[in-house]
């Protein structure tokens, strides 16, 4: 256990400035909208009235599409940054010309994947969580002035948003985790290549010779982005079994945890010339 | 008991073979230095020795299979390939919290004892260090730990002759005892000639010879006589011609009238036996 701390905390030093990122634009996010907001309200001669909900029968779908754009924005830089370390997880020490010195200590492979992919994908997980409680809490609380405020509702809404974006952050992690196995550098840009090559050949021997090969590429994109939870939007009775109970997710998990073993299992019988 | 056991190792690089056959018992307590040419197999050998290429043969550390418990002998073993190898990302008090807490052999006493003589900046990344001052950091963090087996490749690389000296004194002072066995891979005969016991000669892969510096030296002697009596040196295992004069390695049994005799230096003795010009 002091073993994989000390992993846990170097792979943390490594990743920490690229980890808050997100953190740091979303808090000049906000910084730039109360400056214009007080830009506004001071210099405007007429009041100020942006939010205009009269009429409307249903607050439910407001709801929604208010808790899931409040996270689109840092789950997309979440995205971003998950490949951007996941891609670099298991290469970069060579990149770096340090991995005889790290692969010379006394410790496991697998300790030093799992190290490598929970501060690659939980780190991440941990700033969108944050970032996205923060959200949840200064937009509802703006919110509850102008709707009637239903915290069960917005916050199944909210939970809705998030874990479509985890799940999704959780397969094109791992996806970028095993191509850093393979690949030296630009393991995402080149692993993304390769598939899209295969399937522009596969498409073409289907057209040409009346063959019914596979898509992989459109199966992964299905299997990442889990487009079946989308229905039902704003019902927060059947998010458990959209978001999570879905045979989908399972699929993700397995594809996600078979992912990592293969990478390891690459990394592990990798000879360190 | 044999520290390390080696038997019949091979190692191909595709349709090079870089290691070829090799049997090695290295005892413990002994400074060995593995001399060879550039490509000779150097560090093939030790990279296979650490577990970090496969191969064909066998190698034991403390009795024990390396492929199968590669990660529990490594609590035994030190490295230090070249100073640059070290994670530029870091900085000096995190790289030396990092090794602490992956090593058990670790010395909390020894580690306060050679920081507080290195001055070393702690804050700073490793990145931003000297060259001589990352050769500082590996040193600390190398000799605060009580391994068995320290193997060096090539650790001095790039660095300047001050730096040379200092690393190998340290070395020397600080870590060795007869409980310890140290592997130096080099090219670079002399500097390294001073702290050796044993000696292994690899050469295209294969190990020329392997024996203590002390019965190689009382096997051949260094000899001087004028150039006009050089075909008296026709059987001498290595002959330099210098102004006026010729110096030839032979047996030191060999006798040579009104010769001027002295003890080989290591690096004519690997010309004598290997050959080639680049030792």
């Amino acid at each position: 256990m002091h073993k994989f701390k000390a992993l846990l905390l170097k792979d943390f030093w490594i990743n920490k400035k690229t980890l808050l990122i997100p953190i740091w634009i979303m808090a000049g996010f906000y910084i730039l909208m109360i400056i214009s907001g007080l830009f506004a309200y001071f210099n405007s001669s007429t009041e100020m009235n942006f939010m205009q909900f009269d009429g409307l029968e249903s607050t439910e779908i407001i709801y929604y599409i208010l808790n899931f754009s409040m996270i689109t924005l840092p789950g997309l830089f979440f995205l971003l940054f998950t490949i951007n370390i996941m891609q670099s997880a298991l290469n970069e020490d060579r990149k770096q010309n340090c991995e005889l010195f790290h692969r010379s200590m006394p410790v496991s492979e697998w300790h030093i994947c799992v190290s490598k992919f929970l501060v690659g994908l939980v780190g991440n997980w941990a700033v969108l969580i944050g970032i996205g409680i923060f959200n949840f809490i200064v937009i509802n609380s703006i919110m509850a002035f102008y709707l009637n405020f239903e915290f069960l509702h917005a916050f199944a809404d909210f939970f809705h948003s998030i874990l479509l974006f985890l799940k999704t952050g959780l397969v094109l992690g791992s996806v970028a985790f095993f191509l850093s196995a393979i690949f030296k550098e630009k393991a995402f840009a080149k692993g993304i290549g390769i598939l899209l090559l295969l399937e522009i050949v596969s498409k073409i021997l289907n057209a040409v010779y009346g063959w019914n090969l596979p898509s992989i590429f459109g199966y992964l994109v299905e299997i990442t982005f889990n487009f079946q939870s989308f229905e039902n939007l704003g019902d927060s009775a059947t998010i458990p079994k959209n978001v999570i109970l879905n045979l989908k997710t399972l699929y993700q998990i397995i594809m996600s945890g078979a992912l990592f073993i293969l990478s390891t299992l690459i990394y592990k019988n990798r000879e360190i010339k | 008991m044999n520290l390390i056991e080696i038997n019949n190792l091979t190692k191909n690089y595709k349709n090079l073979r870089a290691v070829d056959d090799v049997n090695l018992n290295i005892p413990q307590g002994r400074i060995i230095g593995l001399l060879g040419k550039n490509g000779a197999g150097k560090s093939t050998l030790l990279k296979c020795m650490l577990g970090f290429l496969k191969h064909e043969g066998e190698i034991k550390i403390f009795g024990e299979t390396l492929q199968k418990h590669k990660s529990s002998l490594h609590n035994h073993i030190a490295f230090i390939p070249d100073v640059s190898s070290l994670d530029d990302r870091l900085t000096v008090q995190q790289t030396i919290e990092y090794v602490k807490g992956l090593n058990p052999a670790w010395c909390d006493k020894t580690a306060e004892r050679l920081l507080s003589q290195s001055e070393l900046p702690l804050k700073q990344k490793v990145k931003n260090l000297s060259k001589g001052m990352k050769t500082k950091l590996y040193l600390m963090i190398i000799l605060s730990l009580d391994v068995k087996i320290l193997f060096l490749d090539e650790p001095t690389l790039g660095l300047d002759i001050v730096f040379r000296k200092e690393f190998f004194n340290t070395i020397l002072g600080e870590f060795f005892d007869e409980t310890k066995t140290i592997i130096i891979s080099t090219h670079q005969v002399e500097e390294v000639e001073h702290i050796l016991q044993d000696i292994i000669f690899i050469d295209k892969g294969k190990i020329v010879l392997h024996e203590s510096i002390d019965d190689l030296k009382s096997k051949f002697k260094a000899v001087t006589i004028s150039s006009d009596r050089e075909a008296e040196l026709n059987n001498a295992l290595l002959k330099m011609k210098t102004l006026g004069q010729v110096s030839g390695i032979v047996s030191s049994e060999a006798k040579i009238e009104d010769a001027i005799e002295a003890k080989p230096s290591l690096s004519d003795l690997f010309l004598a036996i290997v050959g080639g010009n680049n030792a």
